[in-house]
């Protein structure tokens, strides 16, 4: 059984489209949605917290179509958003006092130990917080009432690099029990590409694929040689590509066709999910004098 | 059911720090001496209720709500339900500074307890036409009809100080003679639950649809 299920989801807004959105957050397995910032990755959030309604299209969670009010199922949903969206005028104390009632498995011993961990102080008011402190209580939050989806938008934005790597060691150890699922929204990519599974690109709100992390990287190919190797037809077979006075460097879809075409003539590496993202993000427009 | 008393219980420590600002309302109204029962009880009801409905519409903290699980129907409805808390806060203000008031010799108006269901059947009716007006409008129109909503409570405190003179059914209610008035207060209790219900209803559709 899938954690979520987004079936040819469509919405529409003033100057952006999801369309056709289909792909699936596994059990026991941390997903990384990637994409620009502005591809749709946060709609599609949403909508698995039922805070944005598709136009077409449905979701799932835990098994069950999402039709009417599911409250009951965010209650099984640790959620942590791009932004604080607690009371900014209250404590930590306040807040958490407010919250804990509403979640049944809710853990003080759990939720106290974060607060050590994290060193939060719970008589400090939300907005004398740092944004990388608001961040690390609405972890303690997500992780306090035993959540068995973890939903997270952009939550290393803005975190220093020592928090950062401490937060995808947490996610990581969250994993162990096979029993949790992670779904991990990013344009950071160098964060996925230590603890993804699985990953899920949005691009202009098109999913461009949904793949195992090891297979997106062995498929995809870097290209990089001297322009004298490029032709108009062989322009057209990448995905982007950047070239400059001095060559070219570009993505293909297929690292066999890569080698195929450029092996012995040109240097074929394997990508970075942040060179996918960016070739796949410029399309083959990018020209740059160097 | 548990649910809407948790987010009652919310509202209320939303607003707690709030409830320090009505002394010095009350003091001022009260060494004033230019405000009846009404006013005193029902201003800081709908202060600590629309600052309330303010501070969960603002800042994104609409997406704390909704990120709860608790449904959308049930988030509306403990916005209703937390008119009596806040009106029970507001007379409990109001009875103290009256006695206050007595003690210090001030001339503070008279009190009569059957008020106290005037001013839940008020607070009720200004509540049953901001929430719909709240939900409609979301968090780009939420200034304006604080601020609005706030002229209409003294507007309507004000309206009922004139009817009180000229109505014959408030005379008999200022006279204690309440039976007589009772087939008309009956009526109004009737279309107030009649307005609370399908301004309830409304509110619900309005809140069920809209992305946060």
């Amino acid at each position: 059984m899938n954690a979520v299920r987004m079936e040819s989801i469509g919405k529409r807004y003033d100057g952006f489209e999801l369309n056709g959105v289909t792909f699936d957050v596994r059990k026991g397995f941390i997903t990384g949605l990637i994409g620009p910032n502005g591809s749709g990755k946060s709609t599609l959030i949403r909508m698995m917290m039922q805070m944005v309604r598709p136009d077409q299209g449905h979701v799932e969670l835990f098994g069950r179509r999402l039709q009417g009010d599911a409250a009951e199922l965010r209650g099984k949903i640790g959620y942590v958003s791009d932004e604080s969206y607690f009371y900014e005028h209250l404590t930590l104390k306040r807040m958490k006092n407010i919250l804990a009632p509403f979640y049944g498995d809710w853990n003080e011993d759990v939720f106290r130990g974060y607060l050590d961990r994290f060193e939060l102080p719970e008589n400090k008011k939300i907005k004398e917080l740092s944004k990388g402190m608001k961040m690390k209580f609405s972890l303690a939050v997500a992780l306090s009432h035993s959540a068995e989806l973890l939903i997270m938008d952009e939550p290393t934005a803005g975190l220093d690099p020592v928090f950062r790597r401490e937060l995808l060691d947490l996610l990581a150890e969250q994993i162990q029990d096979e029993r949790r699922s992670i779904l991990f929204s990013s344009h950071i990519t160098n964060d996925l590409d230590r603890i993804a599974d699985y990953i899920v690109f949005v691009n202009k709100g098109r999913l461009i694929f949904e793949e195992t992390k090891d297979a997106v990287l062995e498929r995809h190919a870097l290209v990089k040689g001297g322009k004298e190797l490029l032709d108009a037809d062989l322009r057209a077979l990448f995905i982007g590509l950047r070239e400059t006075d001095m060559g070219f460097e570009g993505l293909m879809k297929e690292r066999e066709s890569a080698e195929k075409l450029f092996g012995g003539l040109a240097l074929i590496e394997q990508p970075t999910l942040e060179e996918i993202v960016y070739y796949t993000a410029k399309g083959k427009g990018e020209r740059v004098h160097a | 059911m548990h649910s809407v008393v948790y987010l009652v219980r919310k509202d209320i420590l939303l607003v707690y720090r709030y409830i320090l600002i009505l002394f010095p309302f009350f003091a001022y109204m009260t060494f004033a001496q230019n405000a009846s029962f009404l006013i005193y009880a029902m201003m800081p009801a709908m202060i600590l209720f629309i600052t309330s409905c303010t501070i969960d519409i603002q800042n994104g903290t609409q997406r704390f709500t909704a990120s709860l699980p608790v449904s959308r129907r049930q988030f509306v409805l403990s916005k209703y339900a937390s008119i009596l808390p806040f009106t029970v806060i507001g007379l409990v203000f109001s009875v103290v500074f009256y006695l206050c008031a007595g003690l210090l010799g001030i001339e503070a108006g008279v009190f009569r307890a059957h008020d106290m269901l005037a001013v839940f059947g008020l607070n009720a009716l200004v509540a049953s036409i901001y929430l719909p007006v709240y939900y409609w409008l979301g968090p780009k129109g939420i200034q304006t009809v604080r601020i609005v909503f706030m002229i209409l409570v003294i507007f309507v405190s004000t309206l009922i100080g004139s009817l009180v003179q000229n109505s014959l059914t408030m005379q008999r209610w200022i006279d204690d003679d309440i039976w007589r008035a009772a087939p008309t207060l009956l009526t109004a209790g009737l279309a107030l639950t009649v307005l609370v219900i399908a301004s309830a209803a409304l509110s619900i559709k309005l809140y069920g649809r809209r992305d946060v």
